[in-house]
């Protein structure tokens, strides 16, 4: 008779594990894979709202894996030209105006980038989605008219992660990252994430627009849109280097 | 023979003689009292700088100085550090890691100094664990791993609390960048706001374990059994190693000097004015004494006292007077001393209502053998001195004149 | 009135004896009025460096700037703003400043650096900043030249005539670069100032930080500190205070405030000891003439005066010698107090080289002010009148005959 229940109650689960296909984990992982790629390089601009004022950047970029990036200013004039260099948890920035090199160190990491939501460290962020949290499906949703998975990522007690859990929903038809909701520890939520528009870039589908929105200060958010991108350009390694940032154009 | 009279003399009339000895009870007790309460204060602010944060002295790399830079290490440090502890006159020593990094939460951000330290010896050096109130954890209990303790106004200001998660980000030795997740498992409060700000303390075995290697030492700390003997052990230890930057308290910050020296001479000051009050007081009650007494003095001098014995009984009776007067003063001021010593004054009613946060606004007073001493001494002869001008004046009147005043 | 008469004669009929209590009255007074100004002659003193070290007596800035203090809360300085500033009577100077944290890059290492973008005219009448400079020249209204605290000068390796390189993030997140002539090199107390500051003149560090007549704060000096409660009402009526916020020097240097706040307690304390200790002085004085006068009393009474009377005369003679003493004592010490207030006192050894260190001339000023003379003046005649007390009783219990037969 035990055995019987088991067996039903084994047959259950993967049931529903197979109506997925994938485990909460392997979603997370496909998201996370197809907004890198192998490598990458694109067109992006920054739009910065703050209540009284509005910024916009844009900028040319080059990825390889997690590990490498490289980001060229193009405007507005005054940044224009700078290059920021990333190799693994390094980064650099190049100042044609003063005609120099810096290294950042680890007291400018935590401040905005660009005056964006976004911090020099997110950028160079060792913490992955896929390995620092465990993940847990908890339903499938529609949000904004798309069909998502809702996942549950809660960080591993010793993750160099600040949040106590992160929501994540992720489309069903195409695995991209489509809202997300940052938690303290005392589940109030901090920063939201939404992303929309998805287009074709290369030789996928992806959301192009992708807003975080600190909830906690009025009037205030990051949208970063892209105008263009490829995929698997087959960059490598070496132009990711600190020569090239001065060259590149 | 001098001496009885002089003796009985005091006793004849004893208001007279109440009122000169209780000045001098009063005086010394006050200069006692006096002295005790500012040194009590200077003692106050230095004893919480040195046992909070600095100690008496610091090592530390001359590079690392003057940057901060986490490669500059001290070499050697754990035969070092034995080798100062074993030194005469050395209370206690403990070696950190000292890390410029990052401190966020979900909410914040804000730049801090890491140290790493082997939280026992820390507690031999340092009484920060002594700050902690019991709602807010303690110094690294309990077995959990990546504790943190931070001050209570970086926990304000990233808005965490006891058991809160931050992630500290930190350049290592090695140069790499690194980053783990911490638990608060304390929250102190010094008398510095600024300490409490940026600093934060975790075991440095975690940091080692995080960076993958030895983070080394960057700052030794020696806590001394004598405040006393600071310029002595500094300049040994600076003979022991030449290569190293040997720093005392006052050197490492200069302001808590500044506050220090005014104080120290406030001290002598406010002495010197108490005893001019004192001699002042005691001249004037002795004139009074004799010029009331003018009859009686003219009378001895007319049946053929000499002016000189005059004044050798005048003299004997000031001294009488002085010595009860000083002895009971000595004791009555070792004994106040003694309870407010005990008991602190609490100066808080003075001052802003300050947080559960201890911040120090008790004094100790206390006053070392040697001023006791010495201020004794400079009070019974400042009455003693001060006997002679009336004295004097004894002399001077004439004894037919005595004889006819009413 | 006959009695105030009488009184006053009684005074003079024995002027030894009136001298000798009317000197305690002085000694008193005298005392009480050196101590006091000695003490706020220092506390004064104190502030004043704080206050002259950088922060002026209050500042401005936008709302919310002093918890965050980042280039995005800087305030717009303009005609509007000066305007309010130049209407309010009391202000000496207004410093506007811009300060944030830049990198300087030397070769391969950045360092972390505090500019400070300042009028140099204006710095100079509130800092003093020209008479801490070693070499090269001072700030100049238009130029680009930077001035570098000596510690940060020679960790970069940059003298008088280099070039220093500063790449930062300015107002609005727009990246902000630039290179800047080393025009001199100056010495900051603070050994953490002086291994972090940089000085250049407004406009560079508007230009630098993109920050267009923007300031983070004005720091006001005023011409009478002890207005300050006044001025700081009429600026907060002027200005807007859901825009900016008007903060007085207590408040922003809370350190600072926590530490004198420690002093003036215990300056209370000693001062009450002294009290002590002249008090008595006085006690004993009027104990000893009126036991000197019982006969007289005696003799008076019994030729019919009425008791009450005799000692509403005898409080009468007090108030006189009481006003006496006071006034001489004022007399003395207000022409010292004056001289030293106008011609400081030149401080001397350690306490000297830790002014001039903080680039304040080691000069102590005694205060001179009505309010505490005042003060102390009726604190010493209550003194006086409490006395009175003793000789009053004595007379409305006078056995006449006891008092004939002393």
């Amino acid at each position: 008779m035990k055995k019987l229940v088991l067996t039903i109650l084994m047959l259950a689960s993967m049931q529903l594990t197979f109506a997925q296909g994938l485990s909460a984990k392997e979603i997370i992982r496909k998201a996370d894979d197809k907004n890198r790629g192998l490598s990458s390089q694109g067109v992006m601009t920054m739009t910065v709202i703050r209540p009284d004022w509005t910024r916009t950047i844009t900028m040319k970029t080059w990825s390889k894996s997690r590990e490498y990036s490289l980001v060229l200013i193009t405007a507005p004039a005054k940044d224009k030209g700078q290059v920021f260099l990333k190799i693994k948890t390094e980064m650099w920035n190049w100042v044609p105006s003063i005609d120099k090199t810096i290294k950042i160190p680890p007291s400018m990491m935590l401040q905005s980038w660009m005056g964006s939501d976004f911090t020099n460290d997110d950028l160079v962020k060792q913490s992955s989605i896929v390995v620092d949290y465990t993940h847990k499906l908890l339903d499938r949703e529609k949000v904004r008219d798309m069909d998502c998975y809702k996942i549950e990522l809660t960080p591993l007690p010793d993750a160099p992660v600040v949040w106590g859990k992160v929501i994540m929903w992720v489309t069903v038809s195409g695995y991209d990252v489509w809202m997300a909701e940052y938690y303290d520890e005392d589940n109030k939520l901090v920063n939201v994430s939404n992303n929309y528009d998805i287009r074709r870039m290369g030789d996928r589908e992806i959301p192009t627009r992708l807003e975080m929105i600190p909830v906690n200060k009025k009037g205030q958010k990051t949208v970063m849109h892209i105008d263009e991108m490829k995929f698997n350009t087959g960059i490598d390694e070496s132009f990711f280097s600190q020569q090239n940032m001065k060259k590149i154009k | 023979m001098i001496f009885r009279i002089a003796f009985r003399n005091i006793w004849r009339n004893k208001v007279r003689s109440l009122i000169v000895i209780t000045a001098v009870t009063l005086g010394l007790a006050g200069g006692l009292m006096a002295a005790a309460v500012m040194t009590g204060m200077i003692d106050q602010k230095v004893r919480s700088v040195i046992n909070t944060e600095l100690s008496h002295i610091q090592l530390h790399d001359p590079s690392f100085l003057k940057n901060y830079e986490a490669r500059f290490v001290i070499a050697g440090p754990a035969e070092l550090m034995q080798k100062i502890s074993g030194m005469q006159g050395v209370k206690s020593v403990c070696g950190r890691t000292r890390l410029t990094g990052m401190a966020a939460s979900p909410n914040s951000a804000a730049g801090v100094q890491i140290m790493g330290v082997d939280p026992d010896s820390e507690k031999k050096v340092t009484n920060l664990y002594k700050l902690i109130p019991d709602s807010s954890g303690g110094w690294f209990i309990g077995s959990r791993k990546h504790q943190v303790m931070i001050g209570y106004k970086l926990a304000e200001k990233l808005k965490v609390r006891l058991k809160s998660k931050i992630v500290l980000r930190f350049q290592g030795t090695d140069g790499n960048l690194n980053e783990a997740a911490f638990s608060i498992g304390g929250i102190f409060g010094s008398s510095n706001s600024v300490f409490d700000e940026t600093t934060v303390f975790v075991k440095k075995t975690d940091l080692d374990a995080i960076t993958g290697g030895d983070s080394g030492i960057h700052e030794i700390a020696v806590l001394l059994n004598d405040i006393g003997s600071i310029p002595l052990m500094q300049s040994r230890l600076k003979k022991l190693l030449p290569a190293t930057v040997v720093q005392n308290w006052m050197e490492i910050k200069p302001e808590m000097g500044l506050l220090t020296s005014v104080i120290a001479v406030e001290i002598y000051v406010i002495l010197g004015i108490i005893l001019f009050a004192l001699a002042f007081g005691i001249v004037n009650t002795m004139l009074m004494i004799v010029f009331e007494r003018t009859r009686e003095l003219g009378m001895l001098m007319a049946v053929g006292m000499s002016k000189s014995r005059v004044f050798r009984m005048i003299m004997l009776e000031t001294v009488f007077l002085t010595l009860i007067g000083g002895v009971i003063g000595m004791v009555l001021g070792a004994v106040l001393i003694a309870v407010l010593h005990r008991f602190g004054i609490d100066l808080s009613a003075m001052s802003q209502g300050l947080a559960a946060y201890g911040v120090d606004s008790k004094i100790y007073p206390f006053i070392t053998r040697e001023f006791y001493i010495n201020l004794t001494i400079m009070i019974l002869s400042t009455g003693l001195l001060s006997a002679i001008l009336p004295a004097r004046k004894a002399l001077q009147l004439k004894p037919v004149e005595a004889i006819r005043i009413e | 009135m006959g009695d105030l008469r009488l009184a006053w004669r009684n005074i003079w009929r024995n002027k030894r004896r009136t001298l000798l209590t009317a000197a305690s009255i002085f000694l008193a007074v005298f005392l009480a009025l050196m101590v006091r100004s000695l003490q706020m002659g220092l506390f004064d003193n104190l502030i004043q460096v704080a206050i002259e070290s950088h922060t002026g007596h209050m500042q401005i800035h936008k709302k919310g700037y002093w918890d965050d203090k980042t280039i995005d809360n800087t305030m717009l300085y303009n005609d509007s703003m000066a305007g309010v500033v130049n209407n309010t009577k009391n202000i000496l100077v207004t410093v506007p400043r811009l300060e944030y944290f830049a990198l300087a890059s030397t070769g391969i290492q950045t360092k972390g650096v505090m500019i400070i973008g300042t009028d140099p005219l204006k710095e100079n009448t509130l800092t003093h900043l020209k008479s801490k400079m070693l070499s090269g020249l001072y700030l100049d209204q238009s130029g680009r030249g930077v001035l570098l605290a000596q510690g940060l000068a020679g960790f970069l390796g940059l003298h008088t005539g280099d070039t220093l390189i500063l790449i930062g993030q300015g107002f609005h997140g727009v990246s902000a670069a630039g290179k800047f002539p080393v025009r001199g090199i100056l010495h900051l107390p603070s050994p953490v100032l002086d291994n972090q500051v940089a000085y250049m003149n407004l406009p560079s560090a508007q230009d630098f930080f993109s920050a267009d007549n923007r300031v983070t704060s004005l720091s006001i000096s005023l011409k009478n500190p002890d207005e300050i409660g006044q001025t700081l009402g009429e600026l907060k009526s002027a200005v807007n205070l859901d825009k900016f916020e008007v903060m007085p020097w207590d408040e922003l240097m809370v350190e600072v405030m926590q530490q004198l706040k420690v002093k003036t307690a215990s300056g209370m304390i000693i001062i009450s000891i002294l009290y002590m200790i002249v008090g008595f002085g006085i006690f004993g004085t009027v104990i000893m003439m009126t036991n000197e006068r019982i006969k007289e009393f005696g003799v008076i009474v019994s030729v019919g005066m009425q008791k009450t009377r005799l000692a509403k005369i005898l409080v009468l003679e007090m108030v006189f010698i009481g006003l006496t003493g006071a006034m001489s004592g004022v007399a003395g010490a207000v022409p010292i107090m004056a001289w030293y207030h106008f011609n400081p006192i030149h401080l001397w050894g350690s306490m000297a080289q830790t002014y001039i260190a903080y680039g304040i001339e080691p000069l102590l000023p005694l205060a001179l002010k009505p309010g505490f003379i005042i003060y102390n003046v009726a604190t010493v005649l209550v003194i006086v009148l409490l006395t009175c007390i003793f000789p009053v009783r004595r007379v409305l219990r006078l056995k006449v005959a006891e008092a004939l037969h002393k």
